[in-house]
């Protein structure tokens, strides 16, 4: 281009050539097989298969199809509707009203802004539980560790932070809560020690015993919500005693926001996490041996003290996770607790690829979907397992990346393998 | 050896590859390439690692489609759309990683995909082991049908492949660097087996980078470099330095220890030393190793040289910490080393290049900059942050100043190791383990897969290190390697050394106590 002859409307032509080559390669990256790209076409790929589960689960949309050939054109506006209302409630039950919004902006009050922001505050909220497990679980994936174990850690870190949280009356804030996290961190590395003991002294698969120990921590968490000093003994159902207020995680934004300081607490663990697993030097040794266990024996690596440490280090967040859950949002045990997130964390630290950046991203995609499911079951009267179902669909086309990249024709990359989707090794071996 | 041998060239040719290109993104890896293949003849391509010989090869197996140029059988222009093509036009390929199902028999194995089917197409397996029975009597390649694949040696699970390819009757056999994964003895009986092929008619490819066997066997020899054809040899009149130079482009250096450091050598202070090391099998492929016993002083460098599979691997695993003796010491500058871990050996001044560098050297999906540091992590040069944190910065100054230094063709410090040659990994192996404080090197199988160029200069750097005054034990089983390499040389045989020669080396007798007589 620099050479002679264009020189005569250079501005023109080097504004026109340098747009298109940015076109393209913008397109080149759309059509490689980017982790991120593959995420999106997944996104997209959930998108649509979900379209059509909610077209047939709502009786209006369902109907429209007996009049396909007779009425066509009314069969695809009554499907629209369907979707365009389920789509619509599902973002702004996650992200807010573009009317509160609007209304917030030309009247701008506290309440008003507020009102605008709770949604999006919801979802932070739930995503915050998940980000902080699926980081713990990730240090242990990338060391090698294939741990099953975050409910039975958020069990044992809730239960520490709980029973910290309702006793010390006395106690102010600050101290309170950072009792109460500290707590939530012994609770979760004391769950992990178990199946790490096992595994370095005596080779036990930690797949089976933490899966195991889920249901050992399920079940003792109820027993002490029915009959022990943790149980509230007011109703006949067993919950758990209340946090007291000043363990409570503070809300951020005052009263009519619900967005405490949990987020804060996800923002640390998450930025440690990056420090712990890509700057350190326990981290290094950590993935060394998660990737190469061979290298990483003949580099001197420990391999039994590194894998203890590893799952503990892991425990421990997602023990936090559970902490932050009780302290900040749910304030007292309840009989099916860490169930729901002990499964969702495993997922989130797949789809984020065990990187903190997509551990984040995951999280909230999860948030959106479960703030934004409840909203499309109330306005749109699509069933609230459906947005599992959504979300089972986008990992479903996660898990395979090949079929993407098969779908879309996304070109593989020339030095990354669709293989290192792989979310960790560690099964038998 | 052959009679035709005179009246070769007249003949017409098996196989005609014309003008072969192919491109891969910016590398050309096979540029115009012709090479005619002779019924009755063995014919030799040789070249280093990256050379364009699979590829070729892969031409000439359907299994890669050439962007231009032709295949002629007989003078008539093919075209091979596929791996199944070429058998049926009569071209088998031995793989150098077999093509194999472990967990079938030899007889389900051969039958794969050319499966003989009863009424009702239903396998019949009696008649794929009666054709291996066949096969293997006619060209004397003893075989167990009924054997499960995965429980035979490797040896024979390459028996089984050339055994698979023979029952389709190919007229041109091709043979990807079969003895990579042989010992000396498997190698020779191949060798044997290459001959009788030939001697049947059969036009025979053998792919290799030792120069040695290449002379050996061969009736023509074509070496191939950047995907070129540059040269034809004659194996009556050239010589491995003739071919070795042809390979790689330039004379090489033939890397030999003087003798007269050696004699020095006992003077010198002893850095290791074993005392009646022993250690029995833990697995039924696993070995022992019984009773050793040997010094070696600074500067020395001492040859442990053997078939594998005679112990050499648990013996650098005690040498490394990574096993525990069952008996007997291991001193190390006086100091007692036994049930330390490896740990405390790499503290103490041990350095190791192990000998599947891929597992145990590197870790594959890593950066190079972060594999030059693996078992330096404690450094504090690549450390801040009280040691908390990794010095990311004088990590990468660390891998540029060594990219420099070693010569290793990298895209840069951030690339995976993955991405390397061969060669250039074990350079990466070489150059962490030299640039620490070691006092004894454990190099084993330092050049096993390396081309020509990559092992001049591996046998230049051991030599280096021991005239810096490192202790070497060299683990090996090339026997060349170890004579040129060694002071003393220690043959190991079932997990016993049989007796230590000094300089001059008596080569055939070596040979013979690695052999176990």
């Amino acid at each position: 281009m620099a050479s002679g002859p264009v020189v005569e409307t250079p501005t023109l032509a080097a504004g026109q050539t340098g747009l298109r080559r940015r076109v393209s390669a913008a397109f080149t990256t759309i059509r490689s097989a980017r982790p991120a790209v593959v995420f999106l076409f997944s996104l997209l790929s959930g998108i649509i298969v979900s379209a059509f589960v909610i077209v047939f689960s709502v009786p209006a949309s369902r109907s429209a199809w007996g009049g396909l050939f007779s009425h066509p054109a009314k069969t695809f506006s009554a499907n629209a509707d369907t979707l365009a209302s389920a789509y619509g409630a599902l973002l702004t039950g996650a992200f807010g009203s573009p009317g509160l919004f609007s209304t917030a902006i030309t009247h701008a009050s506290v309440a008003n802004w507020a009102a605008a922001i709770k949604p999006f505050g919801s979802t932070l909220t739930a995503a915050v539980p998940l980000a902080i497990a699926g980081l713990g679980l990730s240090i242990a994936y990338r060391s090698g560790v294939f741990s099953i174990g975050a409910q039975s850690q958020l069990i044992c870190g809730a239960v520490l932070a709980s029973w910290v949280g309702f006793s010390l009356p006395t106690l102010p804030m600050v101290p309170h809560v950072a009792l109460g996290l500290v707590a939530a961190l012994i609770g979760g590395a004391l769950a992990a020690l178990v199946p790490a003991i096992l595994k370095a002294r005596t080779g036990a698969s930690e797949v089976i015993v933490t899966i195991m120990l889920n249901y050992i921590m399920g079940g003792v968490l109820i027993y002490l919500i029915s009959d022990t000093f943790f149980s509230q003994q007011v109703n006949t159902s067993p919950e758990g005693r209340l946090t007291l207020p000043s363990a409570m995680l503070p809300l951020l934004f005052g009263n009519n926001i619900p967005i405490d300081a949990g987020v804060i607490v996800a923002a640390v663990v998450l930025l440690g996490g990056w420090l712990l697993l890509g700057r350190s030097r326990l981290g290094f040794e950590f993935e060394l041996q998660g990737t190469s266990p061979g290298a990483s024996r003949i580099a001197g690596v420990r391999q039994k003290r590194t894998f203890v440490m590893a799952f503990l280090v892991s425990g421990a967040v997602v023990g936090l996770g559970g902490g932050v859950e009780i302290l900040g949002s749910v304030h007292q045990l309840q009989s099916t607790f860490g169930g729901d997130i002990g499964v969702l964390a495993i997922t989130v630290a797949f789809v984020g690829r065990n990187r903190p950046l997509g551990i984040m991203l995951a999280a909230l995609l999860y948030g959106v979907l479960q703030t934004g499911g409840l909203q499309m079951q109330g306005q749109a009267g699509v069933s609230y397992q459906l947005s599992n179902v959504i979300e089972a669909v986008i990992v479903l086309f996660m898990t395979a990346p090949a079929l993407v990249a098969e779908i879309y024709r996304l070109r593989p990359l020339a030095n990354s393998s669709l293989r290192s989707l792989n979310m960790s090794r560690g099964w038998g071996r | 050896m052959n009679p035709d041998a005179p009246e070769l060239d007249q003949r017409e040719p098996l196989v005609e590859l014309r003008a072969i290109s192919k491109r891969y993104g910016n590398v050309l890896a096979n540029d115009d390439v012709s090479v005619s293949f002779r019924a009755g003849e063995i014919h030799v391509i040789v070249g280093e690692n990256g050379a364009g010989k699979s590829t070729l090869m892969g031409i000439l197996s359907g299994a890669v489609t050439p962007d231009s140029g032709a295949i002629a059988i007989d003078g008539a222009e093919i075209h091979l759309r596929g791996s199944r093509d070429a058998t049926l036009h009569g071209i088998g390929m031995v793989h150098q990683h077999f093509q194999l199902v472990s967990v079938f028999t030899v007889a389900e194995n051969t039958a794969l995909g050319f499966e003989h089917k009863k009424r009702f197409k239903t396998l019949d397996l009696d008649a794929s082991k009666f054709e291996v029975r066949r096969v293997s009597e006619e060209f004397g390649l003893a075989l167990d049908a009924d054997a499960v694949v995965g429980t035979l040696p490797v040896g024979l699970q390459q028996r089984v492949e050339i055994v698979k390819i023979l029952m389709r009757d190919p007229r041109i056999l091709i043979f990807d660097e079969p003895t990579a994964v042989l010992t000396a003895e498997e190698s020779d009986k191949l060798l044997a087996v290459l001959r009788r092929l030939r001697d049947d008619g059969r036009a025979i490819v053998f792919i290799t980078h030792k120069l040695r066997e290449a002379l050996a066997v061969g009736d023509r020899i074509t070496v191939l470099r950047r995907g070129q054809v540059v040269g034809r040899a004659d194996p009556k009149s050239a010589t491995t330095e003739s071919l070795g130079a042809m390979m790689v482009g330039r004379n090489l250096r033939v890397v030999e220890r003087a003798p007269s450091e050696s004699v020095a050598a006992e003077a010198r202070e002893t850095v290791i030393s074993v005392r009646e090391l022993s250690y029995a099998a833990r697995t039924p492929t696993g070995a022992s190793v019984d009773s050793l016993t040997f010094d070696v002083a600074r500067g020395e460098v001492l040859g442990i040289v053997g078939v594998d599979g005679n112990g050499q691997d648990e013996l650098t695993g005690l040498l490394a910490g990574e096993l525990k003796p069952d008996a007997g010491t291991i001193a190390l500058l006086g100091r007692d080393m036994a049930g330390r871990d490896v740990r405390t050996f790499l503290e103490a001044g041990v350095g190791i290049i192990p000998a599947d560098r891929q597992r145990h050297g590197l870790a594959m999906s890593m950066s190079l900059a972060r594999n030059l540091i693996l078992d330096r992590r404690h450094e504090p040069r690549f450390l801040r942050a009280g040691g908390l944190l990794l010095d990311d910065r004088a990590i990468t100054a660390n891998a540029e100043e060594t990219i420099t230094r070693f010569d290793v063709r990298a895209g840069g410090p951030g690339v995976p190791v993955s991405s390397l040659s061969g060669g250039n990994q074990q350079k990466i192996v070489i150059a962490r383990e030299l640039e620490r404080d070691i006092a004894l090197l454990i190099a084993s199988q330092p050049t096993r897969g390396l081309d020509v160029g990559s092992i001049e200069y591996v046998h230049s750097r051991i030599v280096e290190v021991a005239e810096r005054g490192c202790a070497v034990v060299l683990v090996t089983s090339e026997l060349d390697e170890a004579l040129a390499l060694s002071d003393r040389i220690a043959p190991i045989y079932e997990g016993r050394i049989v007796g230590v020669q000094q300089r001059p080396f008596d080569r055939e007798q070596l040979g013979l106590m690695i052999g176990g007589g």
